[in-house]
């Protein structure tokens, strides 16, 4: 797992702090279970976590997507409208940065 | 997985109206909180989950029979057609089980069935375990999932005291477990509710046949759709004569026995509505199987109103030569009325038993008498009207008949009645409910109801257990 991933899933982890640990535990038992989608796999296809938290709250997983994608804006100081749109930003960013320290 | 059933009472499908996402049952150990959650799950009827953290399945099953029977038919088709219900339910056995299993089993369920109901049995042991960030963490997720899948939440708990569940839930009720003059009384309290308006604060409910029934206020009256009809006798027995109500006669340990003298007490806030359709089955089921009756009037009812009562389910003529009612005012004339004496109880007691004996002689058959201790105590003196009844009580002996002395509960001669009494009955109301039993021999509580769909009031009693 790379950095992106890494710092990734400790916003969604710090995002989805607020449900406490419990449920925290349970949403990526549920994706897994639902999706067959590893909590590692998240930053490679945000929509079916989205997907998996719809699943579990329904409208009200739109308050836990805002909570994750706050943690993102934080930590990589970007602007974002969505955990999609904040995840591929990241990415690129992320790509892009890497393209760059290999060619320099 | 099972499947639950349909139906069940207008009152507890107020804890499952669409704006009610999560239900609070507490209450004591042994209050009826299972088979309230159970019940609940038969009459929402979409299938669910029941999730147990104290008994397992197979405990569950021994004690109510109908949750196996849930099981297994929950499996097939046919659950569809019997009770029109879609859906199952599944048994989640988490005795040793941690609150992260708990939502897994939920959510689960939830994916599977759409607007389940899920029975958390019982929230608090596993809750109790949990600090109470976590605790409500959990509860708010719960319940934010159920309300995203269109699924109820029932918390099973035996925490007395408030928590976080309470403020969180949209329903709250508690059971109670009561005693009333050494009588179980159940009571099922409404603390919260949401979307609907609830008449009153708590209601009486019996856990009799392993099953939650709730009971509303008592209706006494016809209803107006409702024609009167004959009324149809039930037979007699060699050693006693039948109430005209099985429930009735069962609690009489087989009836009104013959030559016997029984005390009927009515407690305070007991109306004549109330009180009026036990005493005319047995008037009624006298009448009809050729037997005799007499009255003094009844207070708050006039003579004529009386008569109606009974001639509404009776042939005219039968009325007219076996059915009396003695009375202290001027009326207009009646083959069935006869003068009281308003200021002699010789006379009025010698008058009552030559209008016995002579619609006796008509029938040739024994006769109901019936005597309104109150009204003949104020006008007369009680220590007189005990003393007559005494006297009437033997006769009564002597002639095979049955002897009814109905008084309100503060009436100063209760205890000496009841002691020269056969039988010592009480009707009562609690929570707008009205319930009869035995206070000599004591018996349990039960609860009355009054059918009139044969067009006539039978006499029905469920006990509370």
């Amino acid at each position: 797992m790379g950095e992106f991933e890494d710092k990734i899933l400790m916003c969604i982890d710090r995002g989805l702090n607020h449900l406490g640990e419990t449920v925290k535990y349970v949403i990526f038992w549920h994706i897994e279970n639902t999706f067959g989608l590893k909590r590692d796999k998240i930053p490679d296809k945000p929509e079916e976590f989205l997907r998996g938290l719809e699943g579990m709250y329904g409208s009200g997983a739109k308050i836990i997507e805002e909570d994750i994608v706050r943690e993102i804006i934080d930590e990589f100081g970007i602007e974002a409208n969505g955990f999609i749109e904040a995840v591929r930003k990241v990415k690129k960013a992320t790509d892009e940065h890497g393209h760059q320290r290999t060619h320099s | 997985m099972i499947t639950s059933t349909g139906g069940g009472e207008l009152l507890l499908e107020y804890l499952l109206n669409p704006s009610v996402t999560s239900i609070l049952v507490k209450g004591l150990p042994g209050t009826g909180k299972t088979t309230l959650a159970l019940e609940l799950l038969r009459i929402h009827g979409k299938g669910g989950l029941y999730v147990s953290t104290r008994v397992s399945k197979e405990k569950l099953e021994q004690q109510y029979p109908y949750v196996k029977d849930l099981i297994e038919k929950g499996k097939l088709i046919e659950i569809h057609q019997l009770k029109g219900v879609e859906g199952g339910v599944e048994f989640e056995d988490l005795r040793f089980g941690r609150s992260v299993d708990i939502i897994k089993s939920m959510l689960q369920t939830i994916t599977k069935f759409k607007e389940s109901l899920m029975i958390l049995d019982s929230w608090d042991a596993s809750a109790k375990e949990l600090d109470i960030k976590e605790r409500l963490r959990i509860e708010k997720s719960l319940v934010g999932m159920a309300e995203a899948n269109k699924a109820k939440l029932v918390f099973v708990s035996e925490e007395p005291y408030l928590t976080t569940t309470d403020y969180l839930a949209d329903a709250i009720v508690t059971l109670k477990d009561e005693e009333i003059e050494g009588r179980r009384m159940r009571r099922i309290e409404w603390n919260k509710l949401r979307g609907a308006e609830i008449p009153q604060k708590s209601y009486l409910f019996t856990l009799h046949g392993g099953r939650f029934r709730m009971f509303q206020r008592t209706e006494a009256g016809r209803p107006s759709e409702i024609e009167a009809k004959p009324f149809e006798p039930m037979i007699h027995s060699k050693a006693r004569y039948s109430t005209g109500s099985r429930d009735v006669d069962d609690l009489l340990e087989g009836g009104l026995r013959k030559g016997s003298a029984i005390l009927l007490e009515i407690g305070k806030t007991v109306s004549t509505d109330w009180q009026l359709p036990l005493l005319v089955s047995m008037e009624l089921n006298f009448l009809a199987n050729d037997g005799c009756v007499v009255n003094t009037s009844y207070a708050g009812l006039t003579p004529c109103m009386f008569k109606d009562v009974v001639a509404n389910h009776m042939r005219k003529d039968i009325v007219e030569s076996m059915f009396r009612i003695g009375h202290y005012e001027e009326f207009r004339p009646d083959p069935c009325f006869f003068m009281l004496d308003l200021l002699s109880m010789d006379k009025s007691f010698e008058r009552l038993w030559d209008e016995a004996m002579k619609v006796r002689k008509a029938s040739g058959r024994p006769c109901f008498i019936f005597i309104d201790m109150d009204t003949g105590g104020l006008i007369h003196s009680e220590d007189d009207i005990i003393e007559y009844s005494l006297k009437l009580s033997l006769k009564v002996k002597q002639f095979d008949d049955v002897l009814v002395l109905k008084l309100e509960e503060n009436n100063e001669g209760k205890q000496e009645l009841s002691t020269f009494c056969d039988k010592h009955i009480k009707l009562d109301v609690i929570d707008g409910t009205l319930i009869m039993y035995n206070v000599r021999p004591p018996s349990r509580v039960y609860v009355v109801g009054y059918d009139h769909s044969r067009g006539y009031p039978r006499v029905e009693l469920t006990p509370m257990v």
